[in-house]
């Protein structure tokens, strides 16, 4: 093939450079104007891995941390009822200006929660008040969710979780690199945007709330009329999601584990910030379908947290919040309905006590 | 270490900076290229280095055993015997090697698959042998190689480092294009300093390559990977996972090749075209001429036309094509889908080649009164032709291609298993794909990006930025052909 071999002089590419330089001017006019807009209605969101993440790292870089912050798993994320907590601080004159955000996310474990809480005390501005929802699975597995916890890093912390992990640790480097462009470029940081208005345009679907900017969580605007009572959790289905975390028919809960959470108090007592151990309801259901013990060692590690550190822990019956099978939408999140009491529950028992004497002070 | 990872990020520019560096001290450059090109073939698994030692080696001797000093006196009827003995060694380590990593495998369970079903059980042994990255590529080309030196078309190569250079020459030593000794080695022989804009086209090359697998294929995989996982995905889920893949592997493969080419280029070297718009191919013999070029090309030169070609009669020519086909399927996989894949492009040859002078005549007055309907009918016609080849080529057996074709033709639903977003993202991708090969094709110029007025230039490198941005997959999703 004679003409296989294209002639490396064919092609005049000497403008080359020019039209490259152009269109490198056009992206800055874009990302310029993006920084005229309120970015914080760019950021998509989804409730599924890894956006979910993503979402979380961005709005906490884009707008920092809220005055109320909530972290840890979905749990938490579906047990608060964000504008009825925006309803109640606004009751309050001097709590009225306080901002309400929910940054639990789908599966967290407390090393994905450390890395969350790591990237909310790097912004210069700090929340007022950290409220860590609990569970047993805040201690799950002993093992780091490397994959996930890799999307809040900076290359300080890919460098220190590095000498930690090794190999397993240094293959996130891209991700990080990844993040850093998204940390300098904000077309970049909300590239998944414009799909994900456009598909939700093309197939009618509402655009996801986001317990992120204080909206209700996605589900309780998805589902906001299920609950236990309509769609009740066979005890089948209770064994089968627990199925999926046992080993050697133990719910596996580790030391290593509790040192994130350790780490998460650590984080936030050395900025000064009060933070707040919560017991994050579930269903009775759940409760009796646990492994012998699995409740009782959650309890005592968390307890034991609690004294070493002097934080305060607050189990869910300590509350005054009366949950039903009506109150669940399934056997581990709160529906809508008991979301609400207990979020009035939580903001009368745990944020008013706290931040009323610091909002009324000098 | 693929082209679409961080590490070859990483080690291209220093590469380049270094091969510039060396860029007058051919001996310098060559063994730097040498060693570059092992630790970029290492990085996979450093153990198969052996057996591109073992093929250097082996041509490298053969070679030069081979090498016939005056290409214009005729090589004597004695001599031959000899040579013959020495190119069936050369081709039997290379086939060896080959055929163990590749085939052993497949022969193995077919051979007890087959006993079985006369009633024999057999207990053959059967190895878990990874298959080498690459090694039907530099096999290839070292048989090429050989081949040429065997018939005195070529001298043999006298320095070590240069041949075994030729065989692992990192930018298309996984993936081809599988170069010929006559085109590459000269290369290798003399100083490549790269004038400025010849960098420039080269870094384009790349920058298009990376955008067809990044944006296009990897999107395109989604979709396809769906649909082909599905149990039994309904008929218009099926059609779109077909277009889907010929997508993505036209992307991926194409977008491997312009890398290789673009890379190659950065340090002086010339590549040869391997995709020259397949999809606007009106016939068979019309695609082989744009699908995978250095291959097809190779199996013409180094299969057909040695089995006689079309010289032998009609039927012989028939038994050629076929064998060539088949031959070709089987260098993709070892598997019955692949043969079955090239028994199909087999058929499509012999019956354009029965069909089409018929067809030529009949189809004159129409080609006269509306050549640009009837071109693109033709076109339309043989890209779903070629669309059913990749339904084999993709299927995970020989059953799913029948009932994913049974679907298409029966049932008009689209099922569950396409996403609207992944659709929508493959359908903005394709259609910006589709748009530049059609000026390419109307300009009859590959490289009309570059040709195109400034303003026009740099909205499309804006639109590429944009296209990365927007739709890039950073999963670093392996090409397709590394499998191969």
């Amino acid at each position: 093939m004679a003409d296989s071999h294209s002639s490396i002089s064919s092609s005049d590419p000497k403008s080359l450079p020019r039209a490259f330089l152009l269109a490198l001017l056009l992206f800055l006019m874009l990302e310029t104007g993006l920084r005229f807009v309120d970015p914080r209605h760019l950021i998509p969101y989804n409730e599924n891995f890894p956006f979910e993440h993503y979402a979380v790292r961005y709005y906490l870089e884009t707008a920092g941390p809220a005055d109320i912050s909530f972290i840890g798993s979905s749990r938490i994320r579906e047990a608060v009822h964000l504008p009825t907590l925006a309803d109640l601080l606004a009751g309050e004159e001097d709590l009225s200006r306080m901002s309400c955000a929910n940054y639990g996310c789908s599966g967290a474990s407390a090393d994905v929660v450390e890395a969350v809480a790591r990237l909310m005390m790097r912004q210069e501005k700090k929340p007022a008040l950290i409220i860590y929802g609990v569970s047993p699975k805040q201690y799950l597995g002993r093992e780091s969710n490397l994959d996930v916890c890799s999307v809040y890093w900076n290359f300080g912390d890919w460098y220190r979780v590095r000498s930690l992990h090794g190999e397993k640790a240094a293959k996130y480097f891209p991700d990080v690199f990844r993040t850093a462009i998204g940390r300098a470029s904000l077309v970049f940081r909300y590239r998944k945007r414009p799909g994900d208005l456009a598909s939700r345009l093309f197939s009618k679907k509402q655009v996801l709330t986001c317990p992120i900017r204080g909206e209700p969580s996605a589900w309780h605007t998805k589902l906001a009329g299920r609950n236990m009572r309509t769609t009740p959790t066979t005890p089948d289905k209770v064994r089968e999601h627990l199925e999926y975390y046992l080993v050697d028919g133990e719910y596996p809960m580790s030391e290593e584990k509790l040192k994130c959470v350790q780490n998460v108090i650590d984080l936030c007592q050395s900025n000064g910030i009060p933070v707040v151990l919560l017991e994050v309801p579930v269903a009775d259901i759940l409760l009796e379908h646990y492994p012998p013990g699995t409740q009782e060692k959650f309890l005592e590690m968390t307890q034991r947290l609690s004294v070493q550190n002097n934080v305060p822990f607050f189990r869910s019956a300590e509350l005054g919040a009366v949950l039903s099978d009506e109150s669940f939408s399934e056997e581990s999140h709160l529906g809508v309905k008991g979301a609400v009491v207990y979020t009035k529950a939580v903001y009368q028992t745990v944020i008013r006590p706290r931040l009323k004497p610091v909002a009324s002070g000098p | 270490m693929s082209f679409n990872s961080f590490s070859y990020a990483l080690f291209l520019p220093l590469v380049l900076l270094v091969t510039h560096v060396l860029r007058r001290r051919v001996a310098g450059r060559n063994a730097f290229l040498l060693t570059a090109s092992y630790f970029f073939y290492g990085s996979w698994d450093w153990r198969f280095l052996s057996l591109i030692w073992i093929s250097t080696g082996v041509d490298y001797i053969c070679g030069r055993l081979l090498d016939w000093k005056d290409m214009d006196v005729p090589i004597p009827d004695e001599a031959w015997p000899r040579r013959k003995a020495i190119l069936l060694i050369s081709l039997l380590c290379n086939l060896v090697l080959l055929g163990f990593f590749k085939y052993y495998g497949f022969f193995v369970e077919s051979a007890a698959a087959f006993l079985e079903t006369i009633g024999f059980r057999a207990h053959l042994p059967a190895l878990n042998i990874v298959l080498p990255v690459g090694i039907s590529f530099y096999t290839f080309q070292t048989l090429s190689y050989t081949i040429d030196v065997y018939y005195g078309k070529l001298r043999a190569e006298r320095n070590l480092l240069n041949f075994a250079l030729f065989v692992a020459f990192f930018p298309q030593l996984v993936a081809g294009p599988i170069e010929r000794a006559r085109d590459l080695l000269p290369q290798m022989r003399m100083a490549r300093p790269v004038a400025l804009e010849v960098f420039y086209s080269g870094f384009y090359l790349i920058g298009w390559g990376l955008f067809k697998k990044v944006v296009i294929a990897d999107n395109a995989a989604i979709l396809a990977n769906d649909v082909f996982a599905a149990s039994s995905p309904a008929g218009l889920a099926s059609l779109i996972g077909v277009y889907a893949f010929a997508l993505q592997i036209y992307c991926d493969f194409s977008g491997y090749s312009d890398i290789a080419r673009g890379t190659a280029r950065c340090m002086g070297f010339d590549l040869m075209l391997n995709f020259n718009l397949p999809y606007f191919a009106v016939n068979p013999s019309d695609f082989w001429r744009r699908w995978h070029i250095s291959l097809s090309t190779w199996l013409r030169d180094y299969l057909y036309i040695p089995l006689g070609g079309n010289r032998r009669g009609i039927r012989r020519t028939y038994i050629n094509l076929m064998l060539t086909m088949v031959l070709g399927g089987l260098w993709h996989g070892a598997g019955w889908t692949f043969v079955c894949w090239g028994i199909y492009h087999g058929l499509l040859l012999c019956f354009h080649r029965v069909f089409q002078p018929g067809m030529a005549r009949l189809a004159a007055p129409l080609e006269k009164s509306f050549p640009i309907s009837w071109f693109a009918a033709r076109v339309f016609l043989f890209f779903h032709l070629t669309c059913i080849s990749w339904l084999l080529f993709r299927a995970e057996s020989i059953g799913q291609a029948w009932s994913m074709f049974r679907a298409v033709m029966t049932d008009w639903t689209l099922g569950g298993q396409v996403g609207l977003s992944a659709m929508m993202q493959v359908g903005v991708c394709a259609a910006g794909l589709v748009c530049i090969q059609i000026a390419q094709h109307v300009k009859k110029d590959m490289d009309v990006v570059l040709h195109s007025p400034l303003p026009v230039r740099a909205l499309l490198y804006l639109a590429g930025m944009l296209g990365f941005i927007f739709l890039g997959e950073y999963g670093g999703q392996s090409f397709i052909y590394f499998q191969f």
